[in-house]
């Protein structure tokens, strides 16, 4: 990230912006269990929460370090920053378990989690599993 | 990916719509990989280049069938960009590290 930003600034425009959307794990939250990715199942209108996927969060806090010292050093304003809880919808726990493998590969869910999604799933077949994750989304003006 | 549906509420869209100013910007996508946000975005700027070291990922961006005019994507390394200096208005990390 550190390399990556520095080179955006050279291509960038005098007044030319950086998008950075990123999963937001901050430091300051550690490993607590209410700041991971969140699973539910989804049964009709009714939301059970299963569990949750852990990582090793130290790449996104070396990234907003990161970011953090191009606003210090005045190559670059925040113009904006907000976090949103974005949603992903797996119809089966087939597709769930794909898509964790291709995307998530790095998140872990604890044995007793996985019993529960499964149970769960077992007891409603129909169920949609819904993960959610808090994003955040900052501006940044090149100086 | 079948069977998987990411942000049908497009809450990221909206907030894309409200903060960024895209109209006429030629963005460079940093880590574009499969080019999920080139494609949304692609209606709305001048030009899109989308560059990722993964061959896989940027095979799956081709196969969205974005407009050639508009997006191109290409195997390049972030920290050793192969463009010109002051090149781009945009500059997206959307989910890199």
């Amino acid at each position: 990230m550190g390399h990556a930003l520095h080179e955006a600034f050279r291509v960038l425009n005098p007044g030319g912006c950086v998008l950075d959307i990123r999963p937001y794990f901050p430091v300051s939250q550690g490993n607590r269990r209410d700041a991971r990715q969140q699973v539910f199942c989804q049964v009709e209108k009714e939301e059970i929460h299963v569990g949750t996927l852990a990582r090793d969060y130290v790449d996104f806090h070396f990234a907003d370090r990161v970011l953090a010292e191009a606003v210090r050093d005045q190559r670059f304003v925040v113009n904006c920053r907000e976090v949103i809880r974005f949603r992903y919808y797996h119809d089966s726990l087939a597709t769930f378990d794909l898509y964790r493998a291709d995307k998530w590969d790095k998140a872990h869910m604890s044995v007793s989690d996985r019993r529960h999604l499964e149970r769960t799933m077992l007891r409603h077949p129909a169920t949609v599993i819904r993960v959610e994750l808090p994003v955040q989304f900052r501006v940044l003006t090149k100086v | 990916m079948k069977g998987v549906r990411v942000d049908p509420e497009r809450r990221e869209m909206r907030l894309l719509k409200r903060h960024v100013p895209f109209a006429g910007a030629r963005v460079l996508d940093i880590g574009c990989g499969d080019g999920r946000l080139s494609n949304r975005i692609r209606n709305w700027v001048h030009s899109i280049v989308g560059i990722d070291l993964s061959e896989r990922d940027l095979r799956r961006a081709h196969g969205r069938k974005l407009l050639d005019d508009v997006a191109k994507f290409a195997v390049a390394d972030a920290s050793r960009l192969p463009f010109q200096d002051r090149s781009f208005d945009l500059a997206l990390f959307s989910w890199s590290l």
